[in-house]
């Protein structure tokens, strides 16, 4: 049996690992000082600084030494660990999804990172931190290529071979404006706001007390405590974290480009951290153009999926296609890059029996909550709660609606934000009708359907469809 | 009912018996809750005897539900078909279900019965897709396994990709 030999990664891993220890060493290193901060000056703290320094990089090249991969027939092998010896191979049919993310410090040193994700797993199954991007394309394209059983297919972009396939490739960047728009319309700042927030009132025993008298006295002047430069204060704040959030959106999703080359679809974006994704148009199971509160009145949406088998990013469940698109863009783009889904001309509204219905199930409840909370002090302020509310439960009923084309079903609804949610017929896993004795007297059903995502189903369902449209939907997707 | 059709079948009539059963004991398990209440933890820590009681109360009203009002209410809607491309069910007491499975959906069949429904002869019938879990409740044993091999045969036939 003749194997290649077993490779290392590039010793700038040595370096990456040990910026990484530091990094995760600082905040409990931060705090413990913190707590002896007065027998802090009888500590030689170069020394041990150096001591701990040096035990790093020792540990890392260890570390560095002791990983080593290759591939070969057909796997992709990884071997490490000193005392517990660890060995993991994956086989490439089984490989689902390979991602390049280049951080910045990666960036300066010319390498990349490497995670392969496989079937029904979130966290990736296997990461190679430290790899050249040449090293890090050639894996890549041992991994993809085996479906194609041919050496024709080649993932790099000059590859413009007279292949027999249309092989057109299409792509959609997305311009800075639109990312600028993006983020301060993404509704993460009231995110920000809460950590900063969270931040300083965590910071605040630590902060000397002569300092924070001082400004005190200057922003609120004695004993005249102003309740409008506390809110210009809070605005401000407000306003500040609204810029960052936008400015780290726009860096986040710096370059977005999506592209489509027949059934493949590659997602790269970052400016610091450089992403990239490749998924197969078969993972797709459903798509969604989402239209939130903020950007609706801008006619601004955004379009996601759902992937079986594990999303590009981590924490999320779906994978983002877009983060920001102009409505009069849409049909454009989904031509362009989704022709397997057609946006419905027009949608079967929801029957006009079914508006008391949406207001009733959103605002009973609300009126509970209200006269409990009477009970507490300022509680009457919860009343100016109830138009919203209102509000809320007509635009969900306005917003419903379905159709259903030869092997598509549209769904569109309402939670906070608006959602079309397109679904081919194939991909959906179950449909259910259900009614409860209300809907039952007044002919109305929820509709359901069941897609297979990430994190193992989805599901996606409509209130209050009139019993006729119901039956249809239900007819277009039984077999028999 | 809910469509034109309901499912054509119905789930096997001594169902009820094994819900009776089984919702009895689960009362008898419950009962002991307040017993021990108002014999053991009551006068040992001096606590007011009439909770207990409202407990009693309680727990017969759920017994009487659960092992005589929701079986009769939950056979009256069970209802399934079994049809060459997919499976049809309905249930529910006040919400009633309707939930179509297309055979090229189906991952896997199971049958599974408990020591009541084994008593009484009977088994459920567990169908998976990737993204949800659907059930039959008490088939009959011979029945289950008519279904089991009939769905697998034709879940098979038409096996597409994801």
């Amino acid at each position: 049996m003749k194997m290649s030999e077993f490779k290392h990664q590039h010793p700038f891993m040595i370096i990456l690992e040990t910026v990484k220890s530091i990094i995760y060493a600082i905040p409990p290193v931060f705090f413990f000082a913190l707590s002896i901060r007065d027998e802090l000056s009888s500590v030689d703290i170069p020394f041990l600084a150096a001591i701990a320094l040096i035990a790093t990089l020792t540990y890392s090249t260890a570390k560095w030494y002791l990983f080593t991969y290759q591939y070969e027939n057909g796997y992709l092998h990884i071997r490490k660990g000193l005392l517990f010896k660890k060995e993991r191979s994956i086989k490439r049919e089984r490989v689902q999804t390979v991602n390049v993310i280049t951080n910045f410090i990666q960036k300066l040193l010319g390498v990349t990172s490497l995670h392969v994700k496989t079937a029904g797993s979130t966290e990736a199954e296997l990461s190679l931190t430290a790899v050249t991007l040449q090293e890090s394309q050639n894996i890549k394209t041992y991994l993809e290529n085996h479906a194609t059983s041919g050496s024709g297919k080649n993932n790099t972009e000059e590859s413009e071979t007279g292949n027999s396939k249309v092989d057109t490739v299409n792509t959609y960047n997305i311009p800075l404006w639109n990312l600028l728009l993006a983020g301060a319309t993404s509704g993460r700042f009231m995110l920000l706001f809460s950590l900063i927030a969270a931040g300083l009132s965590q910071l605040y025993p630590y902060i000397p007390e002569s300092y924070l008298g001082f400004v005190l006295e200057r922003v609120i002047p004695q004993n005249n405590i102003n309740i409008s430069l506390l809110l210009i204060l809070i605005f401000g704040l407000l306003l500040l974290s609204w810029i960052i959030s936008t400015l780290v959106f726009a860096v986040q999703y710096a370059n977005f480009t999506l592209q489509r080359r027949e059934d493949d679809i590659r997602i790269s974006y970052g400016l610091i951290e450089q992403k990239e994704y490749n998924l197969n148009m078969k993972r797709i199971q459903a798509l969604s153009v989402k239209d939130s509160l903020l950007r609706q009145p801008l006619s601004l949406c955004s379009i996601y999926a759902d992937v079986a088998g594990g999303s590009s990013e981590k924490q999320d469940y779906v994978t983002t296609l877009c983060p920001l698109l102009n409505l009069r863009d849409l049909s454009k783009f989904m031509n362009n890059m989704f022709p397997e889904y057609t946006i419905p001309e027009n949608m079967q509204p929801l029957p006009l029996r079914s508006r008391k219905r949406y207001i009733i199930r959103l605002l009973v409840p609300s009126i509970v909550i209200v006269l409990l909370l009477q009970l507490v002090p300022y509680g009457w302020v919860s009343l100016l709660a109830l138009p919203p509310v209102f509000l809320l439960g007509l635009s969900r009923y306005n917003t419903g609606g379905t159709a259903i084309l030869e092997k598509q079903l549209t769904l569109r609804f309402r939670n906070i934000h608006r959602y079309h949610v397109f679904v081919l017929r194939d991909h959906i896993q179950t449909m259910q009708i259900s009614s409860n004795p209300f809907q039952r007297m007044s002919d109305l059903d929820t509709i359901g359907i069941s897609v297979l995502s990430s994190r193992g189903g989805n599901r996606f369902a409509l209130a209050d469809v009139d019993r006729e449209e119901s039956g249809k939907i239900w007819n277009w997707f039984s077999r028999n | 009912m809910m469509l034109e059709s309901e499912p054509s079948e119905r789930i096997d009539s001594r169902a009820l018996k094994s819900w009776f059963v089984s919702g009895f004991l689960l009362g008898i398990v419950a009962f002991s809750i307040p017993l021990a209440y108002i014999f053991l933890i009551g006068p040992a820590w001096d606590l007011p005897r009439d909770w207990g009681w409202i407990g009693i109360a309680l727990v017969t009203v759920f017994t009487l539900w659960s092992a005589i009002i929701a079986p009769q209410l939950r056979i009256r809607f069970w209802r399934y078909e079994i049809r060459e491309n997919e499976v049809d069910i309905q249930n529910g007491i006040f919400i009633i279900r309707r939930t179509l499975i297309p055979m090229v959906r189906i991952q896997h069949v199971d049958t599974e019965h408990g020591p009541v429904m084994r008593f009484f002869g009977l088994a459920t019938l567990r169908i998976s897709t990737a993204a949800t879990d659907h059930y039959i409740p008490a088939l009959s044993r011979e029945k289950a396994a008519e279904l089991m091999g009939e769905i697998a045969a034709l879940a098979r036939v038409s096996d597409e990709d994801v």
